[in-house]
């Protein structure tokens, strides 16, 4: 008797461990060329970032609501795959077989950042874009009791303290860290940027009052405006809804580094995968539910089809260049 | 609405009930599998909450999270294989003391603790989330770094005597082994030999089954496999006499503070939790030389913290909407999911939900107590499985459970190199425990004092003008000088007696 519950414990531990494993099977196996019956299992999606963090979200919300459009009835399944800030997972991706079986959630650094600094193997082009998703647009955040009101009043305090103003960025060459330089070298503004790990990490280093800015995403920010506790003084885009703040284009300033995300297939995925994938996603992109999710983070919807946002990447790629150069991150 | 007003009947609906029942056994198992700790728990389960109603899907993960922090301690004391940094600290009496006593005792011990700690959790999560908000805010870089030597001091301080160098040895290694990955202040990277899978620097849960798991599954081959580690079934009860609940009852309730507080700060969270408890217990008990030989205090104590910690890691998730961790960030994903952004007016914007959560998250450890109390026998027996079953079983569950919590095959490796070479540091007698401490320790002092003196400018009045700041840099000389103290005492006692 005693045996057997011991036995019968353990059968139950390996069931469970195989169920938690489930997520890595795998995709390698071939699939056959039969057009009509893509996909006849279930598709990978490789997410670059932890779960539960940000990008993570999206992508599970959009992959639910896109698998109700795949054929077959079949289904999506997310893969967190993490490290060197999405190299892992975009070489994982670029190396897989262009079946469509494996696609990535991937973002505006993973096309336009990482190919500029030397560890990874790919570039803006490598990829086949299926749909460029949305994107936020950053803010700069600082504390409503701070001793300026607006943006005005605080470039004059920048003015007149430089070196003084620390800001939070997610570290040199993070995409906040590359629009708040590039807005400082235009205004020829002395700031002192420090890194932290997340957006939520630097909001809790403002509000501490251990610095004086926060350059961050909406959905970061969002809570601690409606609170009053903080406000944001510049938006990183043409326009800006807030009082007190500026916009790129109130200072005629050029397009910023979009904060955009993108879905990504390997390159030379045949025309009907790459077709069943982008109509199951861009009706997912614009239902009602992924409208109210984007609308909750206050971020834009930018949709764009697979060549435009090839284009949009390339783009991207060339401004981020000349960014991380005049920063003499690169040479 | 305030937190009297609250109608419980919102509450006890049966898919709040199920589902925080669901998610206590769910937590508790994933929990006691090497490897795989809270954060594993509430991923797995996340999927699971899109389609429930938010509070519901809220106690689901909340339930698992609180689960999976005593689970972890299962196999830390039947298998001797901490899946979590924090069972660490439990594994140092709660291995002897299933061994040489009764695992029951030692998982009921630790069951106890697990559910006093839950509930101060909750309570401080219910009545005191502004304060303790506030609080977290003021502690910032320079009091992490303070803190973070303060337990370093504090691993030193619980080597075994003779060992003092070894331990120090293994705290050094542990900090350096802690730099490997990207400088996150300057994006390059360190240490890393070509390999972009230590980009991040190198994953915990491979790093604890590679120290723990492999060279005590090659011990235990080494030794007999054939014999069991209990052989007697009567030992398994986790009933525990009056005596030993109040015995417990003290450190638990050290524990359940420290570990409130340590969780609000980020970082540090349950680890520090777990050990910075293990370290006070030993010091208000009547037996401190008994701890790491089985004393029941060094079990309840950390087994308490890091299940405090979990209603301590909410608080600002729920005052700020501030994530301090990755399975807590995962929990707020849930939020989000349902259309609710947690942050300073979730208590007037979604009172009924607000406050439907709070309170049913006081329930998920009635459950953890109930669930605790039918499964954890079942686990117990575990150890009445020959060696020569359990090992190949345990050795499996280890590496997949390793594999699972990154999808990346390069940790496999690494857990199996990272075995060889803790297995040849366990014979010479060197401190594991130091050595975890150390690494999880090192990015949070590293990054704390180069933060505070870039903040700074370069200097280092930063930790003099900050009230905690110079609290905690007080505690530490303290802490450095009582053994000089101690022995000039001594000394003082000595020349006494011959002057006598």
């Amino acid at each position: 008797m005693k045996k057997i519950t011991g036995v019968l414990m353990l059968a139950i531990l390996v069931l469970i461990i195989s169920a938690c494993s489930g997520k890595t099977g795998d995709n390698s196996k071939d699939t056959g060329s039969g057009e009509a019956d893509f996909p006849e299992k279930p598709i990978t999606v490789l997410v670059p970032y932890a779960p539960g963090s940000f990008p993570d979200n999206s992508a599970r919300l959009l992959t639910q609501l896109a698998e109700k459009n795949l054929p077959n009835n079949q289904s999506f399944k997310i893969e967190n795959v993490e490290g060197g800030g999405g190299i892992i997972a975009m070489t994982q991706l670029m190396n897989a077989k262009p079946d469509g079986y494996t696609i990535a959630y991937g973002s505006v650094s993973h096309v336009s950042v990482l190919p500029h600094m030397g560890d990874a193997t790919f570039t803006h082009d490598s990829f086949q874009p299926i749909m460029k998703d949305f994107a936020p647009i950053p803010l700069l955040m600082v504390r409503t009791d701070a001793p300026y009101n607006n943006f005005d009043e605080w470039k004059e305090y920048v003015e007149a303290n430089p070196g003084k103003f620390s800001y939070a960025t997610t570290g040199p060459g993070s995409i906040s860290n590359l629009n708040m330089v590039a807005v400082a070298k235009e205004l020829n503004l002395d700031l002192k940027n420090i890194s932290y790990e997340g957006g939520s990490q630097g909001i809790t280093a403002l509000l501490g009052k251990n610095i004086d800015g926060a350059v961050v995403m909406p959905s970061d920010a969002l809570e601690h405006i409606e609170a009053g506790t903080l406000k944001p003084i510049f938006e990183f885009g043409q326009e800006t809804e807030y009082e007190d703040a500026k916009s790129l284009g109130d200072l005629s300033l050029p397009d910023g580094v979009q904060a955009f995300s993108m879905l990504f297939a390997p390159k030379g995925i045949p025309e009907a995968e790459l077709e069943v994938l982008h109509d199951a996603f861009k009706k997912a992109h614009e239902s009602e539910e992924y409208k109210k999710y984007t609308e909750s983070i206050n971020a834009k919807q930018f949709y764009l089809n697979p060549e435009d946002a090839q284009k949009n990447a390339t783009e991207t790629h060339d401004l981020v260049g000349g960014l991380l150069k005049d920063l003499g991150l690169i040479d | 609405m305030s937190f009297l007003d609250f109608d419980f009947t919102t509450l006890f609906t049966l898919s709040n009930l199920m589902a925080i029942f669901l998610g206590t056994i769910v937590g508790l198992i994933i929990g006691a599998l090497p490897g795989l700790g809270a954060t594993m728990a509430v991923i797995f389960l996340l999927p699971f909450t899109y389609t429930m109603d938010p509070v519901a899907a809220v106690l689901l993960l909340l339930a698992a999270f609180q689960a999976a922090e005593y689970g972890g301690s299962i196999s830390a004391i039947t298998l001797g294989i901490p899946g979590t940094p924090a069972a660490v600290a439990t594994a140092q009496d709660g291995i002897p003391l299933a061994r040489n006593e009764s695992p029951g005792k030692a998982l009921g011990i630790s069951l106890n603790a697990s559910v006093i700690g839950g509930v101060v959790g909750a309570l401080c999560l219910i009545f005191l989330t502004e304060p303790f908000a506030n609080f977290a805010l003021r502690l910032s870089d320079p009091e992490f770094f303070l803190l973070g030597v303060m337990g370093l001091i504090a691993v030193a301080s619980i080597s075994t005597k003779g060992e003092m160098t070894k331990s120090l040895i293994s705290v050094v290694l542990g900090l350096m082994v802690g730099t490997i990955g990207m400088d996150m202040f300057t994006g390059q990277p360190r240490f890393i030999m070509g390999q972009l899978e230590l980009m991040e620097g190198l994953g915990i849960v491979a790093l604890l089954v590679g120290i723990f798991a492999i060279p005590e599954i090659l011990r235990v081959v080494k030794d007999d496999l054939h014999t069991q580690f209990a052989s007697q079934a009567s030992n398994l009860s986790t009933k525990l006499t009056g005596k030993d609940m109040k015995r417990i009852a003290k450190p638990s309730g050290v524990g359940s503070i420290i570990g409130t507080i340590s969780g609000l700060l980020p970082g540090l969270g349950t680890v520090a939790a777990a050990w910075f408890s293990y370290i006070a217990a030993k010091k208000i008990s009547k037996s401190p030389e008994t701890f790491g030989k089985g004393n029941p205090e060094g079990i309840a104590a950390p087994e308490s913290a890091n299940n405090a910690s979990v209603g301590g890691a909410l608080i600002p998730l729920f005052a700020l909407g501030i994530p301090g961790s990755v399975g807590i960030a995962v929990v707020m994903s849930a939020f989000i999911v349902h259309g609710i952004q947690p942050g300073p007016r979730i208590f007037t914007k979604d009172p009924t939900l607000t406050y439907g959560i709070l309170y049913g998250f006081l329930l998920t450890t009635v459950a953890l107590y109930i669930v605790g109390r039918l499964l954890t026998p079942l686990f117990a027996r575990i150890l009445v499985v020959p060696n020569s079953f359990l090992m190949p079983i345990v050795y499996v569950v280890a590496i997949v459970g390793g594999f699972s919590a990154t999808s990346r095959y390069f940790d496999i490796w690494l857990s199996l190199i990272l075995g060889l070479i803790s297995l040849l540091f366990v014979l010479s007698r060197f401190s594991i425990a130091a050595f975890v401490m150390a690494f999880v320790l090192s990015p949070v002092i590293e990054v704390g004092l180069r933060r505070s003196l870039l903040i700074s400018g370069g200097s280092y009045s930063i930790f003099l003008t900050r009230p905690f700041s110079l609290v905690f840099l007080i505690i530490i000389i303290l802490m450095l000088m009582t053994p000089v103290f101690r022995k000039m005492g001594e000394r003082r006692k000595r020349n006494k007696l011959e002057n006598n």
